[in-house]
């Protein structure tokens, strides 16, 4: 804001709706820079102005001349100062004709000179007329009707014979009032008292005390923060861990490179099953195979499949080095962990998470890497209904509805599979298969009680709960989708 | 627990609604234990674990469904003798290449309507599945009354004859290198990846009636209006031949046809007389309740055995469950156990608490990555997850590094061509990772945890490292160097730094961290020529920490 702007603004805080002529009084300012102060402000709708239509005396440029002198003046002067003057040199000078109308001037024999009215004239210095327009032009506007009717045929010589003024009726400021906006202007403005940013100074020494704070644009846009996140299944994976701690379970870890021994064969899963081709399991060539210390269990998990499958059993296929294909392999790592413990404290419940690996062709359902839950309860005189019951108790914590329905796993007997209804596909969408662990594992494994074990997918959990297209976003990690993604 | 099916059949509903209301078979088919992969007005098509083999067939499920909602009774299974041909010679020269076969006549079959294709898609799905894509066994389907006279069961290395759906006669040879299922099944013949110089064959009297597993000829093709066959089943597993023998003499038996063992003789051996066989398993109701966690009585069990199809008998006080031959999946009491519980249906069996258990306990392992991505959130970095499975361009190669080949995981066969090796660091992800990114809003700061493998004196090691990036205009060494002496001492750990000449940062502004003599990570200006191999246009600094070294899992019950 400019300086006037700022001084007329404050005069109009203190001063409830001030008339102009007040302002003109009371403020060190021109009429015209409070006139410009005013309708600059009034463009910003900072003030409120009232106006009123007005008589006003507005003079013309010879009106404006006259004010100091008029011609029939300029042209006494001009005789006086040379006596006479011939009347050849006067033609249609207007001061001519004035001084004469007045009878300032007498000729003789071809030749101006001053009477004596003239010589009064000038010595006296009143001129009639042009104290007149001098009135008219610095008038009140209320008081301009009223002199018009009394100078009666003096005015009408000066506007109607000589044009030297029009009477003209215009559009005048009565008063002015600040507004709301003008008031917050005000109070932004540092220049007017009021404090910005707050500091250490004005904290300390109490500099704000009786001070008021400039308000600041509420409205304008912030910058964008983004506060930095765990990543989405992390989050998840976290919330799942403590759904299974909370339900009294101790957390897994185990290896993802495996044998085949352990991933299948140990889990009764024929060596001539599909799922064990390259098409479907990602075995490796360095290191190719990984040695199989326990000779016992060896030998125990050959003669079950032996009895059970087939009468040829290879253990080089077993030697097999792979990326686990499920995390069930961590649960039997766990069963054969408590082969012989026999006062671990029972049941025994674990879990865990992980990564597991299947050798997919990429597209938005399927992913080479997902990431699995798995779990078991180890103990005596628990059986299927214990383990739905655990199954269930499990998924209503996430707030999900399940039936339970027979499955066949090599590993399980009976065996089942854990499905919830999506409203948005209508359909049953699996979520974990599991079963009690047949006896020809936990014997091999050493295990002398009952194990009931799960396993399901998470990424398909997350897929819906964050409304992402295809799964291969979840592992992107581009930063604009970390920063703004949904809460999982 | 990994999804396991045998495969998908498809069967019309109008079929489904001559024996059973369409919305109860649905829920049967559940109940039983199959999934239903789509339905529409028409067909439905149902995922048949592989467990099952015997519901693959139209017939075979039909029976399942009768049985357990009642409408079926038990009945007995056997062949009939006197078959009306003689006999099957079987030579010695299938031994080295398909040395089982197993052969059944059909009289008085109906396979009118879809019951033709019904009886040719189970017989083709058992070859592909069960069958391991008929290397293991296959089926042939015959009309009986086209044959003449004896069968002999032969193999050799040339011959020629006029497959199904062909004009021309062919070499076995030819057929096997050209036509399409010669090209899809010669992995059969395969001894030890090389293809075998015999093929294995049935003829007649006249003609060859089959080049086994791979064509039949058109001479013997069945049709709607075929009511005598003639089956073989051939392949390299007795036991596996033999139970699907099983599962098609009973479908036919069901069907109202009549079985005929074929009499098989290997050269001057005694011929072999097949019969279907039952088997007998004692059922104990103690382990049966215990298993189930649901009290069952004697009386229970006899009633949901027969609605599962078996028969049952008392043997010296004993509870026998006598298991029909289609059953082939019937390894010991377990098996019945879950038919039991099928029975019962799941949702009848109520859920029960387990207790008296202790509490529950994080792993050390998780709980250490979780605290440390708190800090990393904290210090205002995002967190990312990568794949392990990676290639030697990104992992190495961008970063100008150059691996120690024998050190690296290397995966056998992946269908995705980025996926090679195991990642053996963290940083070369994160760097991917911000390329995606790379006209986002600066800064960028990523962080990751997570696993790293190497291969040791021939042993897999799996790691955990930690490491961070951050892109921005004013990135630079104080600012890394910061975040990692952060990060450094919350893990409370001695550590001391060391110069460092690894390519991927800038030399000079860099440096090695050292956990007593261990090396355990790297930090520094990333090279420009790393930034471009990553098309990242503006400075990059990062770290690098190994956290675990050789993880020993299986941790938590100590």
């Amino acid at each position: 804001m400019h300086e006037y702007e700022i001084k007329l603004l404050a005069y109009l805080k203190e001063h409830d709706n001030a008339a102009l002529e007040d302002i003109r009084n009371d403020l060190n300012l021109g009429n015209d820079q409070i006139i410009w102060a005013i309708e600059s402000l009034a463009e910003k709708n900072a003030i409120r102005v009232e106006r009123t239509k007005q008589l006003g005396c507005i003079l013309s440029d010879e009106g404006k001349e006259c004010l100091r002198e008029f011609p029939e003046e300029r042209f006494i002067k001009a005789v006086a100062k040379k006596g006479r003057i011939d009347i050849k040199e006067c033609g249609a000078d207007i001061g001519f004709i004035w001084a004469k109308k007045n009878g300032w001037i007498s000729i003789n024999d071809g030749f101006v000179a001053l009477s004596e009215k003239g010589n009064h004239i000038l010595s006296d210095g009143h001129y009639n007329y042009r104290e007149l327009l001098n009135a008219l032009a610095n008038a009140k506007p209320a008081d301009i009707d009223s002199m018009l009717s009394k100078a009666g045929q003096e005015a009408d010589v000066l506007s109607k014979k000589r044009k030297l003024f029009e009477v003209k009726l215009y559009s005048g400021i009565k008063s002015v009032a600040i507004t709301d906006i003008g008031m917050r202007l005000v109070h932004s403005d540092s220049r007017t008292g009021g404090i910005s940013a707050l500091t250490r100074d004005i904290i300390t020494n109490g500099g704000w005390k009786g001070k008021h704070f400039i308000p600041y644009n509420v409205d304008a846009q912030a910058i964008k923060v983004y506060p930095a996140r765990l990543h989405p299944v992390h989050e998840f994976i976290s919330n799942i861990r403590s759904i299974w701690l909370r339900m009294g379970f101790i957390e897994g870890t185990g290896p993802i490179i495996d044998s085949a021994f352990w991933d299948f064969d140990v889990l009764f899963s024929p060596q001539d099953h599909p799922t064990r081709e390259m098409q479907d399991t990602f075995f490796l060539s360095n290191p190719k195979e990984i040695d199989i210390d326990d000779l016992e269990l060896l030998s125990k998990v050959k003669h079950m499949h032996k009895k059970a499958w087939s009468r040829t059993w290879s253990e080089k296929l077993a030697k097999q080095a792979l990326l686990r294909t499920h995390t069930t392999v961590v649960s039997a790592h766990y069963m054969q962990k408590l082969a012989g413990k026999e006062n671990m404290g029972y049941p025994m419940k674990i879990f865990s998470i992980g990564k597991v690996f299947r050798n997919e062709s990429l597209d938005y359902k399927h992913l080479a890497e997902l990431y699995q839950y798995d779990g078991i309860i180890v103990g005596d005189g628990i059986g299927l209904s214990h383990l739905i019951y655990t199954l269930k108790e499990f998924y209503a914590q996430l707030d999900m509805e399940v039936r339970i329905k027979p499955a066949y796993f090599p590993f399980v007997e009976p065996g089942l599979e854990v499905h919830y209804f999506d409203k948005k596909l209508n359909d049953w969408i699996e979520l974990c298969g599991g079963g009690v662990i047949r006896d020809e594992i936990t014997k091999a494994l050493g295990i002398k009680k009952t194990v009931l074990a799960w396993g399901g997918g998470l990424d398909r959990l997350m897929f819906n709960r964050l409304g992402i297209k295809t799964l291969s976003e979840l592992y992107r990690n581009e930063i604009d989708w970390l920063r703004s993604r949904k809460n999982i | 627990m990994m999804d396991d099916i045998l495969a998908t059949v498809k069967f019309y509903n109008d079929d489904i609604k001559k024996h059973i209301g369409y919305d109860r078979f649905k829920e049967l088919v559940i109940a039983l234990g199959m999934d239903i992969e789509s339905s529409d007005d028409t067909s439905i098509t149902i995922d048949i674990t592989p467990n099952r083999p015997d519901l693959l067939d139209f017939a075979g499920l039909m029976r399942a469904i009768g049985l357990i909602e009642g409408d079926k009774k038990l009945r007995e299974y056997s062949l009939s003798s006197s078959a009306p041909i003689k006999k099957l010679n079987v030579t010695k020269k299938v031994n080295g290449v398909r040395p089982f076969i197993e052969a059944f006549a059909v009289m008085g079959a109906d396979l009118s309507g879809n019951k033709l294709q019904y009886l040719i898609n189970f017989a083709e799905k058992i070859g592909d599945t069960y069958g391991r894509r008929r290397k293991k066994l296959a089926i042939g389907l015959h009309n009986m009354d086209a044959i003449k006279g004896n069968l002999e069961y032969d193999a050799t290395a040339s011959a020629r004859f006029t497959p199904l759906d062909s004009e021309l006669e062919h070499d076995f040879d030819d057929i096997i290198k050209r036509h399409p299922k010669g090209i899809e099944y010669a992995h059969t013949l395969t001894k030890k990846g090389n293809i075998a110089k015999v093929y294995p064959f049935l003829k007649d009297q006249e003609k060859i009636l089959a080049m086994i597993p791979i064509i039949n000829s058109g001479a013997t093709k069945i049709t709607e209006k075929t009511k005598n066959l003639f089956i073989d089943i051939t392949g390299t597993d007795e036991k596996a031949i033999h139970d699907v023998a099983g599962i098609f003499a009973c479908s036919f038996i069901d069907s109202g046809a009549d079985v005929f063992s074929i009499d098989t003789e290997y050269g001057k051996k005694k011929a072999a007389h097949y019969a279907l066989q039952y088997k007998r398993i004692t059922i104990n109701p103690n382990r049966v309740s215990a298993r189930l966690g649901h009290e069952m009585g004697k009386k229970d069990i006899l009633q949901l055995l027969s609605r599962m199809g078996y028969g049952s008998a008392y043997e010296k006080g004993k509870l026998v469950a006598i298991v029909p031959p289609y059953r082939v999946d019937v390894l010991n009491w377990q098996d019945i156990v879950e038919d039991i519980a099928i029975a019962v249906g799941y949702d009848a069996i109520e859920p029960k608490p387990i207790y008296g258990t202790a509490h529950g306990m994080p792993s050390l392992f998780t709980s250490l990555k979780d605290n440390l991505s708190y800090l990393m959130v904290g210090m205002g970095f995002f967190e990312s997850i990568n794949t392990y499975l990676t290639n030697e361009t990104n992992d190495f190669e961008n970063m100008q590094r150059k691996p120690d080949t024998d050190s690296i995981v290397r995966i056998e066969y992946s269908k995705t061509e980025a996926y090679s090796i195991l990642r053996q660091r963290l940083l070369p992800s994160l760097m991917q990772d911000l390329g995606t990114s790379a006209h986002e809003k600066m800064p960028q700061k990523l962080f990751e945890i997570g696993s790293i493998f190497r291969v040791e004196h021939g042993n897999a090691i799996e790691s955990t490292a930690l490491a961070m990036v951050s892109e921005h205009s004013k990135a630079n060494f104080a600012e890394i160097k910061g975040y990692v002496e952060a990060l450094l001492d919350r893990m409370q750990i001695e550590y001391s730094f060391c110069d460092s000449d690894d390519p991927a940062f800038i030399g000079g502004r860099c440096l090695g961290i050292m956990a007593g003599k261990r090396r355990i990570g790297v930090f520094g200006e990333m090279h420009p020529q790393v930034l471009n191999n990553f098309k990242l246009e503006e400075p990059v600094v990062a770290a690098e920490v190994t956290l675990l070294e050789n993880i020993d899992y299986l941790e938590g019950l100590e």
